[in-house]
């Protein structure tokens, strides 16, 4: 059993994890910054790290809060919603996403997006990536073991681990359709929506800075968006927002 | 007279000659004389081999049209050219003479006239008129003379009486003078004239941009629906036989009339709403503290376009500040609601009146600009001090919201690296196969051991009963034939098989005293062993003497061995 313990342990070791991990001072650094308004030092410590490849939701969620305070919405709402990415239970970033979203003119969700929403913050999709893996392995060694020794003990762990599977194959499911699959964006400054990709086109509706867009397609320097939650589309200068 | 006439004759005959010579050497072919806009038409051009120079022949400029060479090639003593041609504008269109010259002579086509409109008027009246066809689609806008940024509703409404294979697809127009919000569809079986349709809607609720004639272009769908087999009776195989049909349809255009807003009475808060609104203003506290945030909620609800509404003004008296709007879209059905939720901060204690807020907009069944104003609001400033979690700061109100209603900074950080997308990394699948081969082999295990521990003998048995009731068939078959040998032949070896099989000896090649004397082993009863010995015997000495049985007689040993065997089934 040890010799298992032991192999998985080496198996997550060897995930490959490129990153120049950030010293304290640096991070005091960035904080001093922040707190004696200097927001423009302070962002740009934050982004030196994000640049190194140090993936972490709380300088995420630093960064976001410094560049509100520099009244730049739209990379507030953007780094938020990577930090809730990366830890979706976090109560602070929770706040701070729902406060930002408020800002950038969100629209309430109705109940079925609300409790979507809400399943979402149960895990991250690295930690049910983990957790679905884990239980294949459970799943296919007590399924094997029961047709080899057919001892009960494992049929109920088979049916047991099979539930579990189950639950979070789905949740896995809906997590990598929103993060993966479906293309999300934040808008980086107030724009103008327009019906046409075309430049001189009226403006069909404006979006404020920070609102969350689903991107359809690419033509060009313009993007076909959908407003999250209402779904008005059209389209939208490339430039004007990053996908998350 | 007679001169007259035989002139006229002579330019007849010489007229003729030259149309007859003429098609021989050149025929100019159009294979439509009237075309859709952006659809292609075929030039062919024939040109006998007689003529010289044919390769520096050349079609003349028809700057109306888009023109591609598409074939040449030879068909008998005749050079043919074949070209594609669209045409650019809606109009009436010539294609110009075509000449060529043969020994100096010139010799004309008569130039074609060609007829392009945008939507050819014969395909619109055959996808509406649901007489004519099973299927067939329409769209129509629920008012047709409307006001600019007055909201509509565009409709795309499929019918059909076939079984569709599979759900409508459909392609809406870009709608390029309209502002356009999303689409909802509905379905379900309509009663129309008495017969029951399929019925497909996608309502989409469209605002024009601009005045004047607006056109929305037709709407097509894509549908999969079965066509039975009518000679079928069998509802079952009609279903299962049934073939896919692909078909496509289009809308027909939609006009509609776009009035522009009139600039008369035009009120100076007048933003572009049109249509019918209501707004009402509250407050969360009427009773506040110094510096206390009060929430103040504008809501304006109607059934126009809600997105091109933006904040009315709030004329708030000098001793209160307002900070950050946030805005609230909402739709439902027919009706759209925007809230302006402000959040504002009284400076001065004392009764203090939030004045009413101001909205206009244009009614278009009045035909009049309507300005409508919610209420005035009293709240009550109290001296007391508010306690805030952090201070209202100059730069909070720089990012336009106050200061607790973002969480702090987190300091505590622990440098922790977090993975990046775990679900790209294809470590995991390579990890997955040692199990999922460990899980194969175990259920390919377990299958191979059930697969040992069959019942042999049962299986023998079973088969050895199958095998005698063959026998006992085809003995009952002889016996309809008269055919006394190969009757005895098969009951015996229906007797002796399922013996063989019960038993596991070899009771084809023993003696019938062999066999009793192997019988009294197991637990049969005398009375059987006798009747299994009387047919063995008879068996022996009917097959292959001349002692002639009767019909009567081979029944009576049928029903006998038939007897047997089932009994021996219950015994062994």
């Amino acid at each position: 059993m040890n010799k298992v313990l032991i192999i998985f342990l080496l198996f997550f070791s060897l995930i490959p994890i490129y990153a120049n991990v950030p010293t304290q001072e640096q991070l005091s650094q960035s904080l001093e910054s922040y707190q004696n308004g200097v927001y423009e030092n302070s962002i740009k410590e934050y982004e030196l790290m994000i640049l190194n490849g140090f993936n972490n939701p709380y300088i995420y969620y630093n960064l976001s809060n410094s560049y509100y305070r520099n009244n730049d919405i739209g990379r507030a709402s953007l780094n938020i919603e990577r930090a809730l990415r990366l830890a979706p239970r976090d109560k602070d970033i929770q706040y701070n996403r729902n406060f930002i979203a408020q800002l950038s003119g969100e629209p309430e969700q109705n109940i079925a997006e609300h409790i979507v929403s809400k399943l979402q913050l149960i895990l991250s999709l690295n930690e049910l990536v983990i957790i679905v893996f884990l239980l294949t392995i459970i799943l296919c060694i007590s399924i094997g073991i029961y047709f080899l020794k057919q001892k009960r003990f494992f049929l109920n762990i088979s049916i047991i681990c099979l539930v579990l599977f189950s639950l979070n194959a789905g949740l896995l499911c809906l997590k990598a359709y929103n993060e993966v699959i479906l293309e999300e964006a934040i808008v980086l400054s107030d724009t103008q929506v327009k019906n046409k990709p075309i430049k001189n086109e009226d403006g069909a509706f404006s979006v404020l800075a920070g609102r969350k867009v689903i991107v359809l397609s690419e033509l060009g320097r313009w993007v076909n968006i959908k407003l999250s939650v209402d779904g008005f589309s059209g389209w939208i200068d490339k430039n004007s927002i990053e996908k998350i | 007279m007679f001169e007259f006439k035989k002139n006229i004759l002579v330019i007849m005959l010489l007229f003729i000659s030259t149309v007859l010579f003429a098609d021989d050497i050149l025929n100019v072919f159009l294979n439509k004389r009237e075309v859709e806009l952006g659809k292609l038409l075929t030039l062919t051009v024939e040109i006998s081999n007689d003529i010289e120079n044919l390769d520096k022949f050349e079609l003349p400029k028809m700057p109306d049209f888009i023109v591609l060479p598409k074939k040449n090639y030879k068909k008998g003593n005749k050079n043919i050219y074949t070209y594609d041609i669209t045409p650019k504008n809606i109009g009436f269109f010539s294609i110009p003479s075509i000449v060529v010259y043969d020994k100096d002579k010139e010799i004309t086509s008569e130039p074609i006239n060609v007829k392009v409109v945008k939507y050819l008027q014969s395909k619109k009246s055959s996808y509406t008129n649901k007489s004519n066809e099973n299927i067939f689609v329409e769209a129509y806008i629920d008012i047709n003379s409307i006001y600019v940024n007055q909201q509509i509703y565009y409709t795309l409404k499929f019918s059909t009486k076939f079984d569709l294979a599979s759900n409508p697809t459909y392609f809406l127009p870009m709608f390029k003078d309209f502002w356009k919000s999303e689409s909802n569809t509905k379905s379900g079986y309509k009663l129309i004239d008495g017969e029951n349709y399929f019925v497909f809607e996608v309502i989409t609720k469209l605002y024009p941009m601009r005045d004047g004639n607006v056109i929305i272009d037709p709407s097509n769908v894509k549908v999969e629906y079965l066509k039975y087999d009518d000679v079928d009776n069998n509802e079952f195989n009609k279903i299962l036989n049934a073939k896919k049909i692909k078909y496509s349809l289009n809308s027909n255009p939609v006009t509609v009339r776009v009035f522009p807003l009139p600039e008369i009475g035009k009120p100076e808060n007048f933003t572009g709403a049109v249509g019918k609104y209501s707004i009402v203003a509250s407050v969360d506290k009427k009773s506040v503290v110094i510096n206390e945030p009060i929430s103040l909620t504008v809501q304006i609800e109607g059934n126009g376009n809600i997105n091109a509404i933006s904040e009315p003004e709030i004329k708030l008296p000098t001793d209160m500040k307002k900070y950050a709007t946030s805005v609230y879209t909402k739709s439902k059905g027919f009706t759209n609601s925007k809230r302006f939720k402000s959040v504002i901060i009284p400076l001065i204690e004392g009764e203090k009146t939030i004045p009413g807020v101001y909205f206009s907009y244009f009614d278009p069944d009045s035909k009049e600009y309507v300005n409508i104003k919610t209420d005035d609001i009293k709240v009550n400033i109290s001296s007391g001090v508010y306690v805030k979690d952090i201070e209202v700061k100059q730069s909070d109100v720089d990012t336009q919201n106050i200061d607790k209603s973002i969480q702090p900074i987190k300091s505590d950080i622990k440098l922790k690296q977090y993975h990046h997308m775990l679900i790209k990394n294809k470590m995991f699948v390579f990890i997955l196969i040692p199990f999922f081969m460990f899980l194969i082999y175990s259920l390919v295990y377990r299958i191979m051991v059930l697969y040992m521990q069959r019942d042999i003998v049962k299986l023998q048995k079973k088969a050895g009963y199958k095998k005698s009731l063959k026998y006992l068939h085809e003995a009952y078959k002889s016996m309809q034939e008269e055919n006394q040998e190969k009757f005895y032949f098969n009951i015996n070896l229906s007797i002796r098989i399922f013996l063989q099989s019960c038993t596991n000896s070899d009771y084809i090649n023993m003696i019938k005293e062999e066999i009793k004397s192997n019988l009294n082993k197991f637990q049969i009863s005398e009375s059987l062993v006798i009747d299994i010995e009387k047919i063995l015997i008879d068996c022996e000495l009917f097959q292959f003497s001349y002692i002639k049985t009767t019909k009567l007689q081979m029944e009576d040993t049928y029903r006998n061995t038939k007897y047997i065997i089932e009994e021996l089934d219950k015994v062994l």
